[in-house]
């Protein structure tokens, strides 16, 4: 039996697949426990879940896209709450004596507290945006967040020699996709592509029966984080689906006070159960977050991909490059347009043909399960491997 | 971006060119193409994704030579100038390749 502390920031997409792999090592007689805001993480989580608390540190809502929003995400987020957490962070571990600590790799607080007390740690991937390096090509922008890293390292006290990038762990990085959405980058072997580690999460109430199964059935979803510039989306989405009322019952999710006067042929709800839902799905219509395509093609479900920012627009180019679902701009895309797209994954079987390849792909990939076991040998290995990596540090 | 000064004036013609490969590269109505304007900067007012950006740079190479080098422009640029990055800024820097 090993003990596995998991840091993670409060944010969905992100304890989600942690969850997932969480679940896989209790069942496997594991102990987990949990480090972040408990506001947040408490109803993902359960009530009987193990969380260190860190406070919670309100941070302003994303906005932007491109490298605006790199630039939010990182000045007002990742890096106010590496900084407000390690305390906490550095607490839990001491309290909870981990053998292995899971770092996300938008918290970077967890490698550096893990390195401080020589404990093996993995980076949990849950977004494809540090491992395609999308930004190779602009080395001043990843000079950039190198130095922000490097500060965030040095600030917490370790000196800048050993300085490793806390995004990448150099035991173990679980990445939550697949080969397929990470295009042709090469990885170390330590990097493992599990897939996305599905949880059994909580789950909310739909009623199966709404569905009408004369119509394919296509689910609207923006995800957790878009508030900001949904509504206008949503709009062009009610026009492109409104001619298609005959053949195609839309699933919106939306808070219903968003959408006042929808057309017959959409149901909005304020949240779906994903995995139950999934099954019955024909498409869906997603900003391209990874754990939303995820779990499309883990059920072979084709997918409209309106990418708004992070790492959206790269899993949208390679759910189009695989054949498994459509591009188009989520800022400019107009009511016609996502109608055709809708219209040709719905039509096109090459399209379901290409997810179901994909999804082969994720059942073999393994997901929380295969996790779970890296996690294993690195909690039986790890503290070894760090031990000899000090020792050597010492004698040169 | 800080190379490109207030007072520094835009080319016209090149000006309507670009914005022409502008709407190539997005394919976009012409009344998306009527809000191209010098001052519009790429990503934050015009809405340009990478991959677009990518095919931009291919096609302002194939108009004006191996000297407009896109991805080399950008590469120098830190991220606050690629957030600011304008059409007039990408102009000016066209016509500084070209010039002589």
């Amino acid at each position: 039996m090993s003990r596995f502390l998991f840091v993670v920031p409060p944010l969905v997409g992100h304890v989600n697949p942690a969850l997932g792999i969480a679940q896989a090592l209790a069942r496997n007689g594991h102990e987990v426990a949990w480090t972040g805001s408990e506001l947040s993480l408490r109803p993902l989580l359960g009530a009987d879940a193990t969380v260190f608390p860190t406070g919670t540190r309100l941070h302003r809502p994303q906005a932007d896209c491109g490298l605006a929003a790199l630039k939010s995400l990182w000045t007002r987020f990742v890096v106010p709450f590496a900084r407000f957490t390690l305390p906490a962070v550095d607490k839990a571990v001491v309290a909870y004596e981990p053998d292995v600590v899971v770092v996300d790799q938008h918290t970077p607080t967890g490698a550096a507290v893990a390195h401080r007390h020589g404990l093996p740690w993995a980076t949990l991937a849950c977004s494809t945006i540090e491992l395609a390096r999308p930004y190779r090509g602009l080395p001043k922008v990843e000079a950039w967040m190198r130095d922000l890293l490097l500060t965030l390292w040095t600030d917490a006290g370790l000196p800048e020699a050993d300085w490793h990038d806390q995004r990448f762990s150099p035991h173990l990085v679980l990445a939550c996709a697949i080969r397929e959405l990470l295009g042709d980058n090469t990885f170390p072997d330590h990097v493992k592509l599990i897939g996305p580690p599905l949880a059994d999460r909580p789950g909310r109430d739909f009623d199966l029966g709404l569905l009408d199964l004369n119509r394919r059935r296509v689910l609207v979803s923006t995800g957790t984080l878009a508030d900001d510039v949904a509504d206008g989306f949503h709009a062009r989405v009610l026009r492109a689906l409104e001619p298609l009322a005959d053949r195609v019952q839309a699933i919106l999710v939306a808070p219903p006070e968003a959408v006042p006067a929808p057309p017959p042929n959409v149901l909005v709800v304020p949240s779906v159960p994903m995995l139950r839902l999934l099954p019955h799905l024909d498409a869906v219509v997603s900003h391209g977050g990874l754990g939303t395509v995820n779990e499309a093609l883990a059920h072979g479900v084709p997918l409209v991909v309106a990418p708004i920012r992070h790492d959206q627009p790269i899993n949208a180019a390679r759910v189009a490059s695989a054949g498994a679902g459509v591009r188009v701009s989520f800022a400019r895309v107009g009511p016609d347009a996502l109608r055709d797209a809708i219209s040709t994954v719905l039509d096109d079987p090459s399209y379901r043909a290409a997810a179901a390849r994909l999804r082969d792909s994720i059942t073999a990939a393994g997901g929380a399960t295969v996790a779970a076991r890296h996690l294993e040998r690195l909690a039986r290995n790890g503290s070894d491997r760090v031990s000899a990596a000090v020792r050597q540090r010492g004698n040169g | 971006m800080a190379d490109s000064c207030p007072g520094e004036s835009t080319d016209p013609r090149l000006f309507t060119d670009i914005a022409g490969m502008l709407l190539d590269t997005t394919g976009e109505s012409a009344e998306w193409a009527s809000g191209i304007s010098p001052n519009a900067r790429l990503e934050g007012d015009l809405r340009m994704e990478s991959v677009e950006l990518v095919a931009l740079g291919e096609s302002l190479r194939d108009r004006y030579g191996d000297r407009v080098d896109l991805p080399a422009f950008v590469a120098g640029l830190d991220l606050d100038g690629l957030i600011g990055l304008t059409v007039g800024d990408l102009v000016s820097y066209v016509a500084r390749q070209t010039a002589a």
